[in-house]
C-alpha cells in the first residue's frame, strides 16, 4: 500500500499538473472572457496549492520544506474566495450580500495571506517529520483562523451554488448540481488535509487529498460537458486526455507500488528483482489501461473530429443498398458511429398504417421504439411545417420547440425531414452529441445534404421493397392459380389411369379365384403391362405436382440479375428429357456463356420456360425439334430468348388470343368457357406475358400452321 | 350356364362404350359380354356417332371430353337426328358432378346416370343391369 506521504505527493502532483493545464488552456483560449478569467484564477489557486503540497512534503531539506509550506498556505487561502467569486460570476448572482461577502472575503484572505508572509510562525511554527511525511506543518495559534476562513468561504460558495441550482431548470440546473457535487467532494477531501496538521490521522486521511484531484477532473469534465466556458473542441480533448492520462499513471503507479511491496514481502526477492518485476507488471498493464481510457474518452466523453466528407460519402454510397432494412441500419450506423450521437433513430413513413415507424435505431432500447401516427397533431404540424429540412432544438425559440413535442420520449436534439417529391418519407432523429457539443453550422449543412441524399436512397429502396412484395404476392398468386388449376386437372388426369388400372386388377383377382387364367397366359402379361403404364402415368403427374407444392416465401423471391441458362436447363429437366426423348423431340439449347444477366424474378422464371417448352412439346406432340436460343441485343440493352418449335403451329385467328387467360387449344373439343381445364390450364401463356411485362420485358409470337411456332422473350438486361 | 342364358335371350342388349382413352373399356367389355350383352366401343366422338346410327345401342356409356366430337355434341346429334330408339345414357367421366360441364349436360339431355371415374366393374355391371332391365 501507499504510505500517506505517497498518497499526498502523488495526488498533489497530478492534481497540480491537471489543474495547471486546465487553467493554462482555458486562459489561452478565452482570456478575454470574464468568466474564463475567474475560472483560470480559481484553477490556478488549486494548481498552486497542489504543487506546493507536493513540493513541501517531498523535499529533503527542512528549511526548504518550510518555505514551500509557507508559500503553499499564503496562496492556498485564496482557493475558497476564488471559488466563491467564480460561483458568483458563473451563476450571475447580483445579490449585494454575496458581493459583499466576496469583497470581505478578499479582505480577510488577503490579510491572512500577508500575515503568513510576515508572521509565518503564528500560523505554522515548524515543519516536522510525522505520519510518514518527511515534513508536515505543525499548527500554530492562528492556523485555526486560516482553517476557519477556508471552511466558511467554501460553505458560502457551496451555499450560493445550492441556492442558484434550485432557481435553475433543466440542463443549467444539472450543470450546477454536478459542479456542486464535485466541489463538495473536493473540499471534503481538501479540508480533510487539515487533520494531519493536528496529528489527527482519521478518515478521510490520507485519501482525502484524492478528492482534490477528483475535483480537478470533474471540473475539467464539467467545463467540457457543460461547456460553460465555450472551450474549443481541441482543448477539450487535450484536457480530458490529460486528466485520463494522469489517472492511468496513477493506476499504474499504484499497481507498481502494491506489487512491489507485495512481492518484496511475500517472495522475499531482493529489492532490485521486485522492482524489476513490478515494472514489468506495470508495463504489461499500462497499455491496456491506457487503451481502455482512450476508448472511454472517445466513446463516452468525447468524439474524434467528425470526418464530414467521409460521412457524406458514406451516405451517398448508401444508395447502392436496395434492401430497405439494411439501408436504414446502415444510415443509422453512419450517424451513430461517425458523428457520435447518443442515439440515432430513423423513422420511415408507412403508407398503409399512416404512421412513422422506426426503421432502424441505435442508442435506444427496442422497447422504447415508438410510432408517430398521422393522427397526432404533432405529425400534422410537422408535415405542413415550412420548407426547412433540418431542425435543431437549440436554435428554436421556446414557442417553436413544440415541433419536438412528439420526440420528447426519445430526447431528441435535432431531426431532419427526409422529403422525396414533396412527400415526407422519413425522419432522421438525433440525440445530442456524446461530447455535448452544440450542433455546428457544418453539422447542419451535413444533415441537410444527407437528408436529400437519403430521400433518394430511401425512396429507391422503398420502391424496390414494394416491387419485391408485389412479386412475392404475384408469385404466390401465380403459384396458387397454377396449383388450383393443377389440382383440378390432377383429379381428371389421375381418374383416367385409375380407371384403367382398377378393373384390370378386378379381372385378375377374379381369374385367380376361379383359376380360369393361367399365369403364363399372354392376357395376364398384357393386363399387367397396361396397369404398369398407367401407374407410371400417375407418377409423372405426381412429380409435376411436387414442383408446385413447394411453398413460396418472401425470401425466395429474388429480383435482380439472373443468368438465364440454368433456368432453361431446369425447366427442361422438369419436363423430363426422357419424356421428350420418348416422343422423339430434340431440344437444342444455344445460350452463350457470356450472355448478359437479365432483370428477372427467379422463382417464376422456371415456370415461364416450363410453360413455353411444354407448349412447344404439346404442339409437336411427337417427332420434332425445339430450339432455344438467347443473345444480347446491344442496341436496346435487352436480351432476346427465342423458343422455336416444329409443331403444328397456331392459326392466325388464335394467335392474338393465346396470351389471354383461360385460352387453351389443348382440350380440343371442350367448350372454352373458362369453367373447365382439361390438360392445359389456359393460364400458361397468360402467366408468361404478365411475368415478362411486369419485368419490363415483352413476349411476342410468330407462327405458321403446319410449320411451327416461335416465341420471343425480351428481357431487360440487368445493370448488376 | 351363362351361355345358355344368353342364348335364351332373344335379342341381346347392345351397349356402346365411348372413351377417348384407348383400352379404357377393355376389362369392362369382357365382363359385360360375359353377362350377355353385346358390347361396342369407340374412342372418338364421330366413330361413336356412326355406331349409334348403325347399331342403335340400348345404352350409351360415355366420357364427356372426346376427340373430334365431345359427348355434348354427340348427345345433341342424337337428339337432333331423333335417333330411335333413344339410347339410355350413362355419363362416365373424370369431371366432378358439380362441374358446370356435367351439370349442363345432365340438364340438357336425358341422362340416366352419372358415374365418376374411377369405378369398379361390379359397380358398372350393377348400374347397367338396373338401367337395362327397368
Amino acid at each position: 500500500m501507499l504510505s500517506p506521504a505517497q498518497h499526498y505527493s502523488l495526488s498533489a502532483l497530478i492534481t497540480a499538473i491537471t489543474a495547471t493545464i486546465l487553467a493554462a488552456l482555458v486562459f489561452s483560449r478565452a482570456a478575454n472572457r470574464r468568466l474564463a478569467r475567474y475560472f483560470c484564477w480559481y484553477t490556478f489557486t488549486i494548481a498552486h496549492w497542489s504543487f506546493f503540497v507536493f513540493a513541501c512534503t517531498s523535499v529533503r531539506s527542512q528549511d526548504l520544506s518550510y518555505l514551500l509550506c509557507q508559500i503553499c498556505h499564503a496562496v492556498g487561502v485564496f482557493i475558497p474566495i476564488a471559488f466563491l467569486q467564480f460561483v458568483q460570476v458563473y451563476t450571475d448572482n447580483k445579490l449585494s450580500i454575496v458581493r459583499g461577502i466576496v469583497a470581505l472575503g478578499y479582505l480577510i484572505v488577503g490579510g491572512i495571506s500577508v500575515s503568513i508572509v510576515i508572521y509565518p510562525k503564528l500560523f505554522i511554527p515548524a515543519v516536522v517529520s510525522k505520519l510518514t511525511f518527511n515534513f508536515f506543518p505543525e499548527p500554530g495559534p492562528l492556523f485555526i483562523v486560516w482553517n476557519a476562513a477556508f471552511v466558511i468561504l467554501v460553505l458560502a460558495g457551496v451555499g450560493v451554488l445550492f441556492v442558484e441550482a434550485q432557481k435553475k431548470k433543466g440542463l443549467e440546473r444539472k450543470n450546477l448540481i454536478a459542479f456542486l457535487i464535485a466541489n463538495s467532494l473536493g473540499y471534503l477531501g481538501g479540508i480533510g488535509c487539515f487533520f494531519p496538521v493536528y496529528n489527527l490521522a482519521v478518515f478521510p486521511f490520507p485519501y482525502g487529498i484524492w478528492g482534490v484531484f477528483f475535483f480537478s477532473c470533474v471540473t475539467a469534465y464539467a467545463v467540457l460537458r457543460y461547456k460553460f466556458l465555450d472551450i474549443e473542441v481541441i482543448i477539450k480533448k487535450t484536457l480530458v486526455f490529460t486528466g485520463l492520462f494522469a489517472t492511468a499513471m496513477v493506476i499504474v503507479s499504484v499497481i507498481t507500488t502494491v506489487a512491489q511491496s507485495y512481492i518484496g514481502q511475500t517472495a522475499r526477492f531482493s529489492p532490485i528483482v521486485s522492482t524489476a518485476l513490478s515494472v514489468f507488471i506495470a508495463i504489461l498493464l499500462y497499455d491496456p489501461v491506457r487503451r481502455f481510457l482512450e476508448r472511454l474518452t472517445e466513446n463516452v466523453l468525447f468524439q474524434q473530429d467528425i470526418d464530414y466528407e467521409k460521412i457524406e460519402e458514406d451516405v451517398s454510397n448508401s444508395i447502392k443498398i436496395t434492401d430497405l432494412d439494411k439501408l436504414c441500419q446502415s444510415l443509422v450506423d453512419i450517424f451513430y458511429e461517425e458523428m457520435k450521437f447518443t442515439h440515432v433513430i430513423l423513422f420511415l413513413y408507412d403508407e398503409e398504417k399512416k404512421e412513422f415507424r422506426i426503421g432502424a435505431a441505435r442508442g435506444i432500447d427496442r422497447e422504447n421504439w415508438l410510432a408517430l401516427k398521422d393522427s397526432d397533431s404533432w405529425v400534422q404540424e410537422l408535415r405542413k411545417g415550412d420548407t426547412e429540412t433540418v431542425y435543431l432544438k437549440a436554435n428554436l425559440e421556446d414557442g417553436q420547440r413544440r415541433l419536438f413535442k412528439g420526440l420528447n420520449a426519445v430526447h431528441s436534439e435535432a431531426f431532419a425531414k427526409v422529403v422525396f417529391e414533396s412527400r415526407l418519407i422519413a425522419l432522421l432523429v438525433l440525440g445530442k452529441k456524446k461530447s455535448d457539443e452544440d450542433f455546428t453550422t457544418r453539422d447542419q449543412q451535413l444533415l441537410l445534404k444527407a437528408a436529400n441524399q437519403m430521400a433518394v436512397s430511401i425512396s429507391h429502396a422503398t420502391t424496390f421493397r414494394l416491387q419485391r412484395d408485389y412479386y412475392v404476392l404475384q408469385a404466390q398468386r401465380n403459384k396458387s392459380d397454377a396449383l388450383s388449376n393443377l389440382s383440378a386437372g390432377l383429379a381428371h388426369e389421375v381418374s383416367n389411369p385409375l380407371n384403367m388400372i382398377r378393373p384390370r386388377i378386378e379381372l385378375l383377382i377374379e381369374a385367380c379365384a376361379s383359376k380360369t387364367l393361367r399365369p403364363d397366359d399372354p392376357k395376364v402379361m398384357d393386363n399387367l403391362q397396361t396397369q404398369l403404364k398407367h401407374v407410371d402415368r400417375i407418377m409423372k403427374i405426381m412429380n409435376r405436382l411436387n414442383h408446385f407444392a413447394r411453398p413460396i416465401e418472401g425470401k425466395d423471391i429474388k429480383l435482380g440479375p439472373v443468368s438465364l441458362k440454368p433456368f432453361v436447363e431446369e425447366a427442361i429437366g422438369l419436363i423430363g428429357e426422357k419424356q421428350l426423348d420418348n416422343d422423339n423431340i430434340k431440344v437444342k439449347v444455344h445460350i452463350p456463356d457470356d450472355l448478359s444477366p437479365v432483370y428477372a424474378e427467379e422463382t417464376s422464371l422456371i415456370q415461364v420456360f416450363y410453360n413455353l417448352i411444354t407448349n412447344a412439346h404439346h404442339a409437336i406432340n411427337r417427332n420434332g425439334m425445339i430450339r432455344i436460343e438467347a443473345r444480347d441485343i446491344p442496341q436496346d440493352g435487352r436480351v432476346l430468348v427465342k423458343i422455336e418449335d416444329t409443331g403444328k403451329g397456331i392459326p392466325l385467328e388464335n394467335l392474338e388470343k393465346i396470351f389471354e387467360p383461360f385460352f387453351t387449344t389443348k382440350p380440343t373439343n371442350l367448350p372454352q368457357d373458362g369453367s373447365e381445364h382439361f390438360t392445359g390450364s389456359g393460364l400458361g401463356l397468360a402467366f408468361v406475358k404478365k411475368y415478362m411485362e411486369d419485368l419490363g420485358g415483352t413476349v411476342t409470337v410468330t407462327s405458321q400452321v403446319g410449320k411451327g411456332t416461335t416465341f420471343y422473350l425480351k428481357f431487360l438486361r440487368s445493370a448488376g | 350356364m351363362k351361355k345358355t342364358m344368353d342364348e335364351s335371350c332373344v335379342i341381346k342388349k347392345k351397349i356402346l362404350l365411348v372413351d377417348g382413352e384407348e383400352g379404357m373399356y377393355d376389362p369392362f367389355k369382357i365382363k359385360l359380354e360375359e353377362e350377355g350383352y353385346e358390347v361396342l366401343t369407340a374412342d372418338d366422338g364421330l366413330v361413336a356417332w356412326e355406331l349409334i346410327q348403325k347399331k342403335k345401342p340400348d345404352l350409351l356409356i360415355t366420357e364427356l371430353a372426346l376427340p373430334n366430337l365431345n359427348a355434348e355434341g354427340l348427345l345433341q346429334r342424337i337428339q337432333d337426328e331423333k335417333v330411335d330408339p333413344l339410347p339410355e345414357v350413362i355419363l362416365a367421366t373424370v369431371f366432378e358432378p358439380w362441374s358446370s360441364h356435367v351439370k349442363r349436360v345432365m340438364e340438357k339431355f336425358k341422362v340416366a346416370l352419372y358415374m365418376g371415374k374411377p369405378f369398379s366393374i361390379k359397380e358398372l355391371l350393377k348400374n347397367v343391369h338396373s338401367i337395362l332391365t327397368s
